[in-house]
């Protein structure tokens, strides 16, 4: 009987879903804030929906034939969609604003404290070393390094930490200001620089992804595969023979894996995967990260500030959490409320840039530690 | 049971090696750039 099988499978003595409906009502909230809200909606209209989904018909996923599973096992426990999806992110990146003023890495680097607060605090609180730095590493605020790290160490978590890196990233607006606010006078924020950086020219856009490459798979061998997909697609971009490549790799290339991203991930957050104590303690430990990586940004910014020649201002750091544009873009939000002349976008795009960065040596890293 | 000097090894590597590769970066740029803009200016 075709409504046995179901959702309304209680209609004919099976139990009752209320977990299935919790888990249906939350992918539908998703979507909602998707598309109402505008967060993050490339990835959570798809994730809500395929949530939906599945949570109607619990199976599908069971299945290890069906869709949803080929998928997950495919592009999500091969680590393929995360790593092809950086090469779509470097096709997308300027590097310009982290080439005309490097020392704004420092400042990406800073960001990273979030990650190894948290990585404490999670093992505080009852998780293992390898789930506790899969957990941390959401304060990176970098979604695919989020996947590929908890797919490598605790794949059982990865209903619990790609939902939270994501939704977190879309709420940077919102857990940011109160943070920065906190730590910095209206004075300090109100600090202008240079409104312009210095032009970079091609030759260094092109050096840069192969220094960088070197330097860190050379550093950090654990961080090759995040590194390289990511500079392979900056170098596509910026190498100006190779336009149509670059053309894809950020265009539909990207739509395709983040699709398939969408899928692989909804489709897996059933309610027996996802509403488990452990996913509530993931979303809590996650904003955390995100709150501390914010507080040392701007607090290195700060440091920075007090030995620097030219004024920084320490706002910059917070946009060191990786969530690209949208940190940058908050910083610049309560720069012009401090002082309406402040143009802080491109200065907080280099440190920006230097999260996404030192989020995958940190994940290297921790590779390096765990694997 | 956790061991905590383990934990402590990774968290302090971790955060180390990233500031010292980010530094080395930030430095390695520097150099580059100067190098490039002088030779361009030429």
């Amino acid at each position: 009987m075709i409504i046995g099988e179901g959702f309304f499978s209680f209609l004919t003595g099976g139990p009752f879903p209320g977990s299935y409906i919790v888990a249906f009502l939350i992918g539908a909230l998703f979507v909602s804030l998707g598309i109402a809200k505008r967060w993050e909606p490339l990835i959570l209209v798809p994730v809500g929906f395929c949530m939906m989904v599945v949570n109607l018909f619990p199976p599908l996923f069971a299945d290890p034939t069906g869709l949803f599973a080929q998928v997950f096992r495919v592009g999500i426990l091969t680590e393929v969609l995360p790593l092809l999806i950086f090469i779509g992110l470097g096709a997308l990146t300027d590097f310009g604003p982290l080439i005309a003023n490097p020392k704004t890495l420092l400042l990406g680097a800073a960001a990273q404290f979030g990650v190894y607060f948290v990585f404490f605090t999670a093992l505080l609180v009852g998780f293992t070393i390898p789930e506790a730095a899969s957990i941390g590493i959401i304060g990176g605020a970098d979604g695919p390094t989020t996947v590929y790290l908890t797919t490598k160490l605790a794949p059982h978590l990865l209903t619990a930490t790609a939902p939270a890196a994501y939704s977190y990233m879309a709420l940077v607006p919102l857990i940011q200001p109160p943070v920065i606010k906190a730590l910095t006078t209206k004075s300090e924020r109100a600090i202008s620089m240079k409104p312009q950086l210095r032009e970079v020219s091609q030759r260094e856009k092109i050096l840069f992804p192969l220094i960088a490459t070197t330097l860190i798979i050379w550093l950090v061998p654990l961080s090759a595969p995040l590194v390289g997909c990511f500079m392979f697609g900056n170098l596509l971009r910026e190498c100006g023979v190779t336009e149509r490549l670059s053309k894809t790799a950020s265009e539909a290339f990207m739509d395709i894996l983040v699709i398939l991203l969408g899928i692989s991930i909804g489709g897996s957050m059933t309610a027996d995967n996802f509403l488990r104590p452990q996913t509530v303690l993931v979303f809590f430990l996650g904003i955390i990260a995100f709150a501390t990586a914010t507080a040392f940004g701007v607090v290195m910014g700060k440091v920075m500030n007090l030995f620097s020649k030219e004024k920084i201002n320490p706002m910059i750091g917070a946009a060191g959490v990786s969530a690209v544009p949208m940190s940058a873009r908050v910083v610049q939000v309560l720069g012009q409320q401090a002082n309406p002349r402040n143009f802080l976008l491109m200065h907080a795009m280099g440190p920006n840039i230097a999260g996404v960065i030192g989020t995958m040596v940190a994940a290297g890293m921790f590779l390096h530690f765990l694997r | 049971m956790i061991e905590w000097g383990y934990v402590a090894e990774i968290a302090l590597a971790g955060f180390g090696v990233v500031f010292l590769v980010l530094g080395l970066l930030a430095a390695l740029l520097w150099a580059a750039s100067t190098i490039i803009l002088k030779w361009e200016r030429r």
